[in-house]
């Protein structure tokens, strides 16, 4: 008799993805800046972490790490933050083995949608690896019918024609596409799409101030239909 | 070297959170509270021996919808704040 339950509900899904490459300031910047009541999940690649390996977050957010943070100890290098508005009853957490990936899996009114927050490390490709074993098993549970969907979104560490832009033909070299491919066989084996648009720029590097895409987001095919917008905010 | 972030928005809705409301009876008028919950009893069966679990179930049904009714009627409600932290006394260790 104390509680009276009103479900409302949010008409769209929103995402908002960066790579804080383990800046306090730009964490702390984000989490005090961005109104929750606009912004639905906050993925985040290379957060700032205190020696547990915690991030810090306000009472608008519901902090969600790796799974494997808990058994094996390592710092996550991706954190998801879940806006507190959206009902904990309809989203929950998968587990993976690896501290570079957080996947949730959110109940909308258009199907099951999965989200993959990836940050895949510049120096090998084990994260890709560990993508392709988990998949064909959990499949089922992570994509249950033609019209649940799938993203993946993340910084994936890597350069390709099909994204980045013409004049990076000198980071297309043999060897880094060779890797590469293993990645692309994956999107391509799942229907997964690129929704950023080509040559959008997300890095400038501070070596040579040259700009590069090594983030960006994909999503099965049918979701595209569901897309409103997906752009940079140089901010 | 800070990366630009990447905002995309799906049309795809979801349930928001519940959002709760609680009776506060320290806003109650006890006056108007104690005259409604008289005539919404005045219109149920008055107290008697009940001997039939039928019966029984009935008069706390009646009883049960006589206090939900005068609740929504005269108490207001409250949304809990934010902030509210969870109480605890030493009694309640005890």
């Amino acid at each position: 008799m104390t509680d009276m339950p009103t479900h409302t509900m949010l008409d769209k899904l929103q995402i908002w993805q960066q790579n804080l490459n383990k800046s306090h300031i730009t964490q702390l910047t984000l989490i005090n800046s961005t109104p929750p009541g606009e912004w639905d999940v906050l993925a985040l690649q290379e957060p700032s972490l205190n020696s547990l390996g915690n991030m810090k977050a306000n009472i608008h957010w519901r902090v969600v790490y790796p799974t494997a943070k808990y058994t094996n100890g390592d710092k996550p290098r991706a954190v998801m933050l879940i806006s507190s508005r959206i009902s904990t009853d309809t989203w929950k957490q998968v587990e993976f083995p690896s501290v570079d990936i957080v996947i949730i899996q959110l109940q909308t009114l258009q199907g099951l949608c999965t989200v993959f927050n990836i940050y895949n490390d510049c120096t090998h490709d084990d994260t890709v690896s560990m993508l392709e074993r988990f998949l064909p098993g959990n499949l089922p549970s992570l994509h249950p019918t033609e019209q649940d969907h799938l993203v993946w979104l993340g910084d994936f560490n890597c350069h390709h024609p099909l994204w980045d832009k013409e004049r990076n033909s000198h980071l297309f070299t043999g060897a880094a596409l060779e890797v590469l491919q293993k990645l692309i066989n994956i999107l391509a084996d799942y229907g997964l799409m690129q929704i950023l648009p080509k040559d959008v720029l997300t890095l400038q590097l501070t070596s040579s101030s040259n700009w590069t895409c090594p983030d960006n987001i994909f999503c099965t095919a049918h979701t595209c239909s569901t897309l409103i917008t997906c752009d940079t905010d140089p901010g | 070297m800070d990366h630009i972030l990447i905002l995309t928005q799906f049309d795809m809705s979801l349930v928001a959170s519940a959002d709760s409301l609680s009776w506060n009876y320290c806003e109650v008028h006890w006056e108007k509270f104690n005259s409604t919950i008289n005539k919404a009893l005045a219109n149920i069966n008055p107290p008697t021996h009940l001997d039939m679990v039928e019966s029984f179930q009935a008069a706390a049904c009646n009883l049960d919808k006589a206090l939900c009714n005068t609740a929504e009627a005269v108490v207001p409600k409250t949304r809990p704040h934010p902030h509210q932290k969870h109480w605890w006394t030493k009694d309640l260790t005890k």
